[in-house]
């Protein structure tokens, strides 16, 4: 089963790989994330799998709102001169020539790592360890919750600290006037019009919320965590948005509200992990490992948030 | 029990039939309104049919109440998205009979 | 070493050749995804060697099989991969969207021309 589903992967890759069509390129790189994500699932992670799923959605929208602006711009000056048209021109063996130098270098390379990688078995102390000791050390049942909330803590900060900073820096890199923040007077929504698509949406959403909710509770029971219910509850507003055809959310504040919540984890880390205060005061380890999330999911429902306002709302509005 | 069973292989290869046959459609037509119609097909009829048998197939527990929870949320979604696919389409001016070197510019 | 752990080195180099040879700046954007995703696959398939069950301990009768278990150390060191490669493709899209706008191009050549363009204008 592994095998077969390898086999689709790496058949979707090369599709990817060929495409010159910007616009196929984004769906094959979607389908290719689908089967990145039922592979990761078969090899035992559903955490890491759940988390594929709702990144591939929100990279591929990104991609198509990127290449509406590319599709915009090539209008604009006409397209005669990018590589597509010139590609057809330059004759095939003056084309493999030229690949020559990079083909047999990336060859050389997979050659060399075929040749080194150690062949001997791995060492499985470190993984029997943390399974033992992960009930009675940080508590909860799920021990890559347990690993990314207790032992490895300092990953999870610094990846909540890159998530912040990738964010500040695309809100301050795009293009933005005054008028596109406070909002009024964009363009409507495609599905605005739809009466049949608003009613389903607004009996959809509440449970959008709830499942966020649920993953952000039940993350010492099963997989989930934070960053997938941060997922959801940014789909949630993503949906409001999409419905309503409304921008009164000012982002500026939501960025404070994420650099806040970026603060509020680092203190509660400290204090519970650093300073132990967890043990010392005899708090049930379910307490802090939901708290934690309830932050981190919070700060990434804040961060995709942005990302989305950012490219959807006001990238194509302008 | 083995009626059961069997009825539950049944519905799941009726399931898979059903998406042979949606993608069999989407290599068959080329005009994006037919294909919509097909694809929208293996979205609702062929999932809802494959998990009806896998709830046959595990017997009714609390997983089957999470199953009916996945094929209520499917059930309204999946028509809704081949509806906003295809109304997009159409307001956005594309038309019924599109000639096919129009479809291949994407 | 397990030989099914081949397709994701082996589509580690495909895409990293796709970057030496990429026209345009989409695709290379879509490669650096592409090499992303198949080293979490790698990290992933190295964890699942001993066993391909959930780590998830839910009663004393998990605790009895834990040999059958995937490793979960590379499981939340993937986790945090995800998130900064989103982070990192973020900031790409974001740096296309600019590029759009001022040159109108993708396509790496007519940029380095354009820029080299403006390099002797300004000198």
């Amino acid at each position: 089963m592994l095998l077969f589903l390898l086999i689709l992967w790496i058949l979707s890759a090369v599709l990817v790989l060929l495409e010159q069509r910007p616009y196929r390129i984004v769906i094959y790189f979607g389908i290719f994330s689908l089967i990145t994500s039922v592979a990761y699932l078969f090899l035992g992670s559903p955490d890491v799998a759940m988390a594929e799923a709702g990144i591939s959605a929100f990279t591929t929208i990104f991609f198509l709102v990127c290449m509406e602006r590319y599709y915009a711009a090539r209008r604009k000056v006409g397209a005669q001169a990018d590589s597509e048209t010139r590609a057809n021109t330059v004759p095939v063996r003056k084309r493999f020539v030229r690949i020559l130098p990079a083909l047999l270098f990336s060859a050389g390379l997979l050659g060399l790592f075929i040749w080194f990688i150690p062949t001997g078995e791995i060492s499985t102390h470190l993984r029997d360890q943390y399974l033992a000791l992960f009930i009675s050390d940080v508590g909860g049942e799920n021990a890559a919750t347990a690993i990314y909330l207790g032992y490895r803590l300092y990953d999870t900060l610094f990846e909540a600290l890159i998530l912040v900073i990738a964010v500040v820096a695309v809100s301050h890199m795009s293009w933005f006037d005054g008028t596109a923040m406070t909002g009024s007077g964009r363009r409507r929504a495609e599905i605005g019009h739809s009466s049949m698509a608003v009613f389903t949406m607004r009996i959809i959403c509440p449970i959008i919320l709830l499942f966020g909710a649920y993953l952000f509770f039940t993350v010492h029971l099963t997989a989930g965590g934070g960053f997938q219910g941060g997922l959801a509850v940014a789909s949630f507003f993503i949906c409001r948005y999409l419905i309503y055809d409304i921008y009164d959310i000012p982002i500026k504040k939501v960025i404070k509200m994420e650099e806040l919540v970026f603060i509020g984890i680092t203190i509660v880390a400290v204090l519970a992990i650093f300073l132990g205060v967890v043990e010392f005061a005899q708090i049930p380890p379910v307490i802090y490992l939901n708290t934690m999330n309830v932050l981190i999911g919070m700060k990434v429902a804040c961060s995709f948030f942005i990302l989305f306002y950012r490219y959807i709302a006001i990238e194509r509005a302008s | 029990m083995d009626i059961l069973y069997i009825l539950s292989y049944v519905l799941m290869g009726a399931g898979v039939a059903f998406m042979l046959f949606g993608v069999v459609g989407l290599f068959k037509y080329n005009r994006f309104f037919p294909r919509i119609l097909v694809a929208s097909k293996i979205d609702t009829v062929g999932v809802l049919t494959l998990i009806a048998g896998v709830a046959l197939r595990h017997g009714f527990s609390f997983f089957t109440g999470k199953l009916l929870l996945i094929v209520i949320v499917m059930l309204v979604l999946n028509p809704l998205v081949a509806h906003i696919l295809a109304r997009s389409a159409y307001l956005s001016g594309f038309e019924m009979e599109t000639s096919e070197e129009e479809e291949e510019q994407d | 070493m397990n030989w099914l752990e081949l397709f994701p080195v082996a589509l580690f180099f495909i895409s990293f050749f796709g970057l030496l040879i990429g026209k345009t700046v989409i695709k290379s954007i879509v490669y650096i995804l592409l090499m992303q995703t198949s080293v979490i696959l790698f990290w992933l398939m190295l964890g699942a060697r001993h066993g391909t069950a959930p780590p998830i301990v839910q009663d004393a009768a998990y605790l009895a099989n834990l040999d059958t278990m995937a490793d979960p150390l590379p499981q939340a060191l993937m986790l945090t991969a995800i998130i900064i490669g989103v982070s990192v493709i973020a900031i790409n899209i974001t740096m296309l969207n600019a590029l759009f706008r001022k040159y109108h191009t993708a396509d790496w050549k007519t940029l380095d021309a354009m820029a080299r363009e403006q390099e002797d204008n300004d000198s």
